[in-house]
């Protein structure tokens, strides 16, 4: 008989789990966990690769690589909170990337329109996933186990499984083209000051109206912005400015931080993801925030099909097999709990960054894709058996 | 009324008393969270056949250290001694082979397995790795017979209300070969007849030398069947009484650490005038099984509910009033049938949502499954229910909700007064108070309170009915649901019983409780006002 606990608070934006001995660390010991992963991988690869991963060049490389997982990851970790899960992403991704593929190849609409139309095609996919989960009350494991096999296919049959190519030279760009370097590094400049004033601001606000601020906490968040700004300036200044799968990862991580941290919407979805029936007599309507959930994930089905399709330069019968398993891994190490009501967006970010890591360091290295498997597999397992250990749950002893 | 003994009659229990063996013997024990100590250097004694009474305010500690006691948790430091010998437990099944076992006061519960195999769990009557299913079914049916629950065992365990499913769960575990049983507050949410079913098998066993720790905040119980009184305070043994007898207002002075001043028994102002506005009323409400249309669990029941009352609604389990509730409320799984008015026109919420947003709020009471939201702030459990209050936009307004809910939580006494602990993290009592504040933030004009002081001490039972009084006083109408008898009796402005899923009588307020007893077993209807 188990007492079930997850010592573990959430308020106002930050997550933070307190555990064993670690309890009293005022920031998450599994962001801690994933910043010393960053750097041991980062030593090995640079000392494996002799010297060729930490440059402006590779890591300008490896960003562009994890755009795509990172906004997949980011937007299923989303649905994960509340509770539900997608497998379809990958199918998905291809099923739209057909479709915009097609679309750039047969007519002369302009690239945003293009885009417009893939998100609203996405959406159609998760309205109809959501429709099935919230009127017929399917699990979602199930329809969109459902949605991996029917979305692939219907891809497939449209396509006759041949790869849809050559996408326009614009189109490529929307993920591929870089902002030049001197406007990318004052435009980086400008949102870091932004940010940080913000940041301050509000903790300043919060403090005028009684409620207790965290100073460790708000060191620790203007760290986090502090590090990946420093980096971001270095790697755009030192290759061609900030790739564009850059900026859409980034806007994606940025609206639905937001979104989670500071709307009614994200805060009823760690509420239903932690406890649906409890939500529902709160008279939360669980119902309908399960449906734009699918539609959200769907929106993000169209971003990621665009910067896919873009990344390729087509949309291949294989484009995107196996992503959905990357995206969840990505959240998961993120610190993203698979039963819902516990994660974050900027977690699940991280996590496919890291994931990105792994794949860049050890293509450099020349090891086969086939290791590279394993060693994510690893380190996902790795991931959660941090979270356990943190979380030591000394009240569930079974 | 109260017997004191002489001293000298307490002389002689006690040294019959230090004759007995001694079975178990906690010393020295402390635990921390987060670095903050739950429990301080704790020692208790239990002797064998001896019932131990454990008694102290929300968060005082009981449950931890019974969990420690039953192997749910480890300690920090301190060690246990028990049958004669020094045991470390590391899990409940090492604590309950050694003999010791204990009835959480959270149940863990799969709601969508059967009966019998909730009963069972853990120990299925297994030949050879198979279950054997008639050996399971027999052993439920004998094992229900014990609270007389008639329930088909290879029904889900969620067909049966929460109280029922308590029962069950009980059953099971006081089956089980035990030389020391620990009861977390097993008592909170029974009717006086299911506490003398459980009280008298408690005697029959402790004839047999099981020894039994009952937490309880219900210290009337101590009298009747403890032999021994520990009283907690913040993590220590604040002090032992060798027979409680006549010791409550001694008791209640070691648990809190000040004088009982405001433990009068409170009565309730006189029932407001019948010209007061009717808010709600129902005519022929009759509520079926969700699983069976052919069986009604509440049956053409009429009432009105006033602005500014509290009208209390008393009944056994099973007697329907949940199911009542949660009709109004617009939650019940089953059919509804017969007229409901609010304001005098017709309505019938269609769920949660819609009756919240009528002005109708429900305090649950299965706090576990319907109630905490678990893992998230104590913060955004208050505001589950209200956030529109506070942010009408679709950005939370951090500020504003934080400065409500923490008034509420000052004002309810929820402790630790943190609104960003995990809500889990809290001792049973202060979720409770958690919830009660989720209900009163949404502001509601009908507030249906289901057993809503389960679980509390003393004194924040005696402020939740000043709170309710007051709810009253402001013009709202208070639907009271309790098992609690002396509730029911000195808060309600009018008392109904029900029973077997009608109501069975109307009493007014501060009557005799023998007839609203009677009332309740369904012996009388000549009351009816
Ligand atoms: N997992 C936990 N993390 C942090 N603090 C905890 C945890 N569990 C319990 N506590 C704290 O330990 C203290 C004692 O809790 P405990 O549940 O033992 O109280 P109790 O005496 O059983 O109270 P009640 O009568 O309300 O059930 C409380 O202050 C509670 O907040
Ligand atoms: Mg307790």
């Amino acid at each position: 008989m188990a007492i079930v606990t997850s010592d573990q608070e959430r308020t106002e934006g930050e997550s933070v789990r307190r555990g064993f001995s670690l309890r009293t660390l005022p920031i998450d010991p599994q962001f801690i966990a994933l910043g010393i992963a960053f750097i041991v991988l980062a030593v090995l690869f640079q000392i494996g690769t002799s010297g060729v991963f930490f440059t402006p060049r590779n890591l300008s490389l490896l960003l562009r690589q994890g755009s795509v997982v990172a906004v997949l990851a980011a937007g299923v970790s989303v649905l994960m909170i509340m509770g539900q899960i997608d497998l379809s992403i990958g199918a998905a991704v291809y099923l739209v990337g057909v479709f915009v593929a097609q679309l750039d190849i047969n007519s002369d609409l302009p690239i945003y329109v293009l885009v417009i139309a893939g998100i609203a095609a996405g959406c159609v996919l998760g309205a109809w996933q959501g429709f099935w989960v919230v009127k017929l009350a399917v699990p979602s494991f199930v329809v969109t186990l459902a949605g991996l096999l029917m979305f692939r296919g219907v891809g497939w049959l449209w396509t006759n499984a041949e790869t849809v190519a050559p996408v326009s030279e614009d189109f490529i760009g929307l993920s591929e083209s870089f902002t030049p370097t001197g406007l990318s590094v004052i435009a980086l400049t400008v949102i870091y000051v932004v940010s940080l004033v913000a940041m301050v601001v509000s903790a300043q606000g919060d403090r005028k109206y009684g409620l207790p601020v965290d100073t460790v906490k708000l060191i620790g968040r203007i760290a986090g912005l502090t590090v990946p700004f420093v980096f971001l300036v270095w790697i755009s200044s030192g290759f061609l400015g900030v790739p564009a799968a850059v900026v859409w990862a980034a806007a994606i991580g940025l609206v639905l931080t937001v979104v989670m941290q500071k709307t009614r919407f994200g805060r009823n979805s760690y509420l239903i993801g932690s406890n649906r029936e409890a939500a529902r007599f709160s008279g939360i309507p669980v119902r309908k925030l399960t449906f734009y959930s699918f539609v959200l994930m769907g929106a993000i089905y169209g971003v990621g099909a665009v910067l896919l399709t873009a990344r390729l330069g087509s949309a291949p019968a294989n484009m995107g097999i196996n992503l959905e398993l990357t995206a969840i891994a990505a959240a998961v190490i993120g610190g993203t709990s698979l039963s819902g009501g516990k994660g974050t967006v900027i977690g699940a970010i991280a996590g496919a960054l890291l994931l990105s890591t792994i794949d860049n360091g050890m293509g450099l290295m020349n090891v086969s894709s086939f290791a590279q498997t394993v060693v994510k597999g690893a380190v996902l397992l790795l991931a959660l058996a941090v979270d356990a250990f943190v979380n030591r749950r000394s009240l569930t002893r079974i | 009324m109260v017997h004191y003994l002489t001293p000298a009659e307490e002389g002689n229990r006690t040294d019959e008393k230090i004759e007995q063996e001694v079975l178990l013997e906690v010393s020295g024990i402390n635990k921390r969270y987060s670095g903050v100590p739950v429990l301080r250097d704790v020692s208790i004694q239990v002797r064998r056949g001896e019932v131990v009474g454990l008694v102290g305010e929300n968060g005082a500690g009981k449950s931890t250290l019974s969990k420690i006691v039953a192997g749910y948790l480890a300690s920090d430091s301190g060690t246990i001694e028990f049958d004669g010998r020094r045991r470390k437990f590391k899990n409940v099944r090492e604590a309950e082979a050694a003999g010791i076992v204990m009835i959480p006061q959270e149940l863990q519960t799969a709601p969508h397995l059967t009966i019998a195999e909730n009963m069972f769990a853990g120990s299925l009557a297994a030949r050879g790795g198979v279950v054997n299913r008639r050996e399971l079914f027999r052993a439920t049916i004998e094992q229900l017979r014990f609270f007389n629950i008639t329930a088909d065992p290879l029904a889900t365990l969620s067909t049966l209300t929460v109280s029922e499913q308590r029962l069950v769960m009980m059953a099971a575990r006081l089956s089980k070969r035990a030389s020391l049983v620990i009861l977390d507050e097993p008592t909170a949410a029974l009717t006086d007849d299911e506490t003398a079913t459980l009280f008298a098998h408690v005697r029959r066993l402790r004839e047999q030398g099981v020894a039994w720790i009952h937490v309880t905040h219900r210290l009337d119980e101590l009298e009747v069947i403890a032999d021994r009184v520990v009283a907690m305070r913040d993590g220590r043994v604040a002090e032992t009484f060798e027979s409680p007898v006549g010791k409550r207002r001694a008791i209640v002075r070691a648990m809190i650490g000040s004088d009982v001043a405001k433990l009068r028994t409170r009565h309730t102002t006189p029932a407001p005038a019948n010209e007061r506005e009717v808010v709600l009323s129902l005519s022929n409400l009759s509520v079926r099984d969700p699983d069976n249309r052919d069986k009604f669990r509440v049956k053409d029941v009429s009432l009105q509910l006033r602005a500014g009352e509290v009208l209390g609604l008393f009944g056994l389990v099973g007697a329907g009033r949940t199911e009542l509730a949660r009709a109004i409320f617009g939650s019940w799984a089953g059919e509804v049938s017969g007229d409901v008015r609010l304001y005098g026109s017709p309505w019938r919420a269609r769920g949660p949502a819609d009756a919240l947003a009528s002005g109708v709020a429900m305090l649950t009471e299965d706090r576990k499954s319907t109630g905490i939201l678990q893992g998230q702030s104590v913060n955004a459990n208050i505001s589950s229910a209200s956030i529109r209050a506070v942010s009408p936009g679709t950005i939370i307004s951090r500020a504003a909700e934080y400065r409500r809910n923490q008034g509420l939580a000052r004002d309810l006494g929820v402790r630790p007064l943190n609104l960003r602990a995990a809500v889990e993290t809290l001792s049973g009592g202060n979720q409770q108070k958690v919830l009660l504040a989720r209900w009163l933030a949404t502001n509601p004009r009908i507030l249906i309170l289901d057993e809503p002081t389960i679980g509390l001490d003393v004194g924040a039972r005696l402020e939740v009915f000043d709170l309710i009084r007051k709810q009253a006083q402001e013009g709202r109408a208070v639907l009271l649901i309790s098992s609690d008898l002396e509730e029911i009796v000195t808060q309600a402005d009018k008392i109904l019983v029900m029973y077997k899923g009608r109501i069975n009588a109307e009493l007014p307020p501060n009557s005799p409780r023998h007839e609203v007893m009677l009332a309740a077993t369904g012996k009388d209807t000549q009351w009816r006002l």
